[in-house]
């Protein structure tokens, strides 16, 4: 399904662009909520797809594209609805459909070497596939690609775009600069756009979300259960970024809580996944399973550790942005965190997929190498694109990943 | 006197200097060594620029700028390699809010380095301000120098974007009868702004002077292709060359969106740090007979 032919593109668009069309929907959610009163999981991000896809291309609200760590609680207290482009373009990717719009970003001079996440979005904006923003909100924290990709979505779209700009350590004056920023922009979207900010409901369920999601972490630390298939956890992404701070995140966590609530199927090795993962390889996560290698821990679903405040709400949501640029984009941050997840999860070693344009990963790998195996853990960095397909050698990959079961099974018996 | 090492114009000689150390600015060519240990996508400039470093250890430090992820990356490796490394934190934005914050970057920084040194902060400030004002009388030479320049009618006029390495293809450029503008910070006296005053704040000078500069692409914002869309129709260019190395996002992102707002023809030169001249030559070649008969 890569390469669409451009009248069915044009039909693509035009329906997309019918909002009247999305409302339909809505008997049709209404049918499956009757259907399934209880949905597993499953069929509960079927029905959270359904109603978001229907938020959005039926245009139930101004809609907030925002760069993944650019807090969605913010958007819930606002009454936007958020769409993170970056999350978006993986679920593309798993729809086997991304190589469309990357093909689009390339013919107008975006290069395979940037970041495929980037590509896909300024390829879905390209071919007015992803729904027509009213505001972009980016920040500048994990990863500095962000300001470029986002100041091409504004030419793109011709809308506004509030930055936030994350210094690159974490101190009390740079706390004071984020949480100035924020308010500006707080103020200028009252200001110019009637918007108004409620924080009480949307810290509620971000926080109550959390708390669940640490007991969560607690019941993965457990050697009697496991998620599976590996890695199936980073499908769930949205529930991490997009919807937290409203009920969806919650019902999700309260249903990874259920599930992990008996022992369950497990495998012989622990292993913690770092960076995202190929959204496009469905069968890796098979092999992983086939090779006995599990998956305990991912960075990128851990919660913040504080509760957000209703009373200073913004000073909360400048801490959350400066600690996730904290522990994912420093090494000061990231490898002691890294340490001390291997030793809280009892896990065996690392795997991180390395993502071709994702230069702050790539420039951390050597001191990452050194420090974890220094500190006794194996390690394997998979190269390749998370995204893009032509970067994909999947023979290589089980190589590489029966190299590692050997090892680890070596380091096992000896 | 005791040397610093530096990569990039967000570092201020003015400063280093004012803090009582020789800056030595980092200018690479095509047969710098790189650091081989870091992955092929990543920075080429950064992965000299390291390799340097540890090709002088005779230096009291290396000033990194926290301006891009490969650079933040280079100051932790360097730290890493027990390599005396001082960061610099520049905003992504420019206004208000942003020079305050430079300001106590800047301020952050000179105190480590005088703590090094042993320079007093009396003496750094008066030095500093006497650096800026050279600065600022450069600026006027570099002024009329380019007024001089535009009085080439038998060339074509382009602009010409690239950081390090760029300066190596500067001559091919003139022989093939281009008349090279370089997208330098400077040029935004160029666009007939008032050049900055100096107040009783040398250190707010110099980071209002620093994000006052033509924006480098890194800068959120359109104020760079709008500045550069002025500086092509007051020079009358006629096209843009981008030489960039591979994996520099902000180069990356330029293209495509220089490519959709000048309106001018763009030629991208790619190179990984070794040179490819006679493929260049037939690129500029074609270039130029694309903007004389189109």
């Amino acid at each position: 399904m890569d390469e669409i032919p451009p009248a069915l593109l044009r039909i693509l668009r035009f329906l997309l662009e019918r909002r009247m069309l999305f409302q339909l929907l809505e008997p049709y959610e209404w049918w499956l909520r009757r259907k399934y009163p209880n949905p597993a999981l499953p069929q509960f991000s079927y029905q959270v797809t359904i109603h978001t896809i229907r938020n959005l291309y039926g245009r139930r609200g101004k809609i907030a594209w925002a760069s993944l760590f650019f807090p969605s609680e913010f958007f819930h207290a606002a009454r936007l609805i958020p769409f993170y482009p970056e999350i978006a373009i993986g679920l593309v990717a798993a729809l086997r459909f991304v190589q469309t719009p990357l093909a689009a970003a390339e013919k107008a001079w975006f290069s395979q070497d940037l970041c495929s996440y980037h590509r896909g979005g300024i390829g879905m904006s390209l071919l007015r596939l992803f729904p027509r923003p009213d505001f972009l909100f980016a920040t500048s924290s994990i990863c500095h690609g962000t300001v470029g990709f986002f100041e091409v979505l504004r030419e793109i779209w011709n809308v506004p775009l509030f930055l936030v700009d994350v210094p690159k350590q974490w101190t009390r004056d740079a706390e004071g600069y984020v949480a100035e920023q924020l308010t500006a922009i707080a103020r200028h979207l009252e200001r110019e756009w009637r918007v108004h900010f409620v924080w009480d409901k949307p810290f509620f369920f971000s926080n109550r979300t959390r708390e669940i999601l640490l007991e969560v972490e607690a019941l993965r630390q457990r050697k009697d259960r496991m998620l599976l298939p590996p890695t199936k956890n980073l499908d769930y992404l949205p529930y991490y970024y997009e919807f937290l701070g409203e009920e969806t995140s919650l019902r999700f966590v309260e249903r990874l809580k259920e599930e992990l609530s008996k022992p369950s199927k497990t495998l012989p090795h622990r292993l913690i996944w770092l960076h995202l993962k190929p959204f496009y390889l469905g069968e890796l996560p098979a092999l992983l399973e086939k090779l006995g290698l599990g998956v305990v821990y991912e960075e990128f679903t851990t919660p913040f550790p504080e509760e957000l405040s209703p009373s200073s709400p913004l000073k909360s949501l400048a801490r959350k942005i400066l600690w996730a640029s904290e522990i994912l984009a420093t090494s000061r941050g990231r490898i002691p965190g890294i340490l001390e997840a291997l030793k809280r999860y009892d896990a065996e070693g690392v795997i991180q997929f390395t993502q071709w344009g994702c230069r702050q990963s790539q420039g951390m790998v050597m001191l990452l190498r050194e420090k974890l195996l220094e500190a006794g853990y194996p390690v394997l960095f998979l190269d390749g694109d998370h995204l893009d397909r032509r970067h994909s050698a999947p023979e290589q990959l089980r190589t590489r990943l029966e190299a590692f079961l050997e090892m680890l099974e070596g380091r096992g018996s000896s | 006197m005791c040397t610093l090492g530096y990569f990039c114009r967000y570092v201020p000689q003015e400063l280093l200097e004012a803090c009582g150390f020789k800056a030595v600015f980092f200018k690479p060519d095509f047969s710098s060594p790189q650091c081989s240990s870091l992955p092929v996508p990543f920075c080429a400039l950064c992965k000299t620029f390291i390799s340097w470093a540890l090709n002088h250890r005779e230096f009291s430090g290396f000033v990194v700028p926290l301006a891009c992820d490969a650079s933040r990356r280079t100051y932790e490796i360097l730290r890493a390699l027990s390599i005396p490394a001082f960061s610099l934190d520049v905003p992504a934005l420019a206004g208000e809010t942003a020079v305050e914050r430079l300001t106590e970057n800047l301020n952050e920084l000179a105190r480590e380095l005088l703590a090094q040194s042993g320079r007093s902060f009396l003496e750094f400030t008066a030095s500093l301000k006497q650096a800026l004002e050279e600065t600022l009388r450069q600026q006027e030479a570099f002024f009329r120098e380019w007024g001089k320049r535009r009085r080439a009618p038998d060339r074509i006029p382009l602009l010409f974007s690239g950081s390090h390495f760029a300066h190596v293809l500067l001559p091919l450029l003139e022989e093939k009868g281009f008349l090279v503008f370089p997208d330098l910070p400077e040029n935004r006296i160029l666009l007939g702004e008032e050049p900055l005053s100096l107040t009783a704040s040398p250190l707010e000078d110099l980071a209002r002077f620093t994000l006052h500069r033509l924006p480098c692409p890194r800068l959120s914002g359109p104020a760079r292709r709008t500045a550069l869309k002025r500086l092509c129709g007051t020079l009358g260019l006629r096209g843009v060359v981008i030489v960039f190395s591979k994996f520099c996002d902000f180069q990356l992102y330029e293209i495509g969106l220089l490519g959709r707002s000048l309106g001018l023809p763009v030629l991208c030169l790619e190179h990984d740090t070794t040179p490819s001249f006679p493929q260049w030559e037939t690129r500029l070649d074609a270039f130029r007979e694309m903007i004389l008969h189109g």
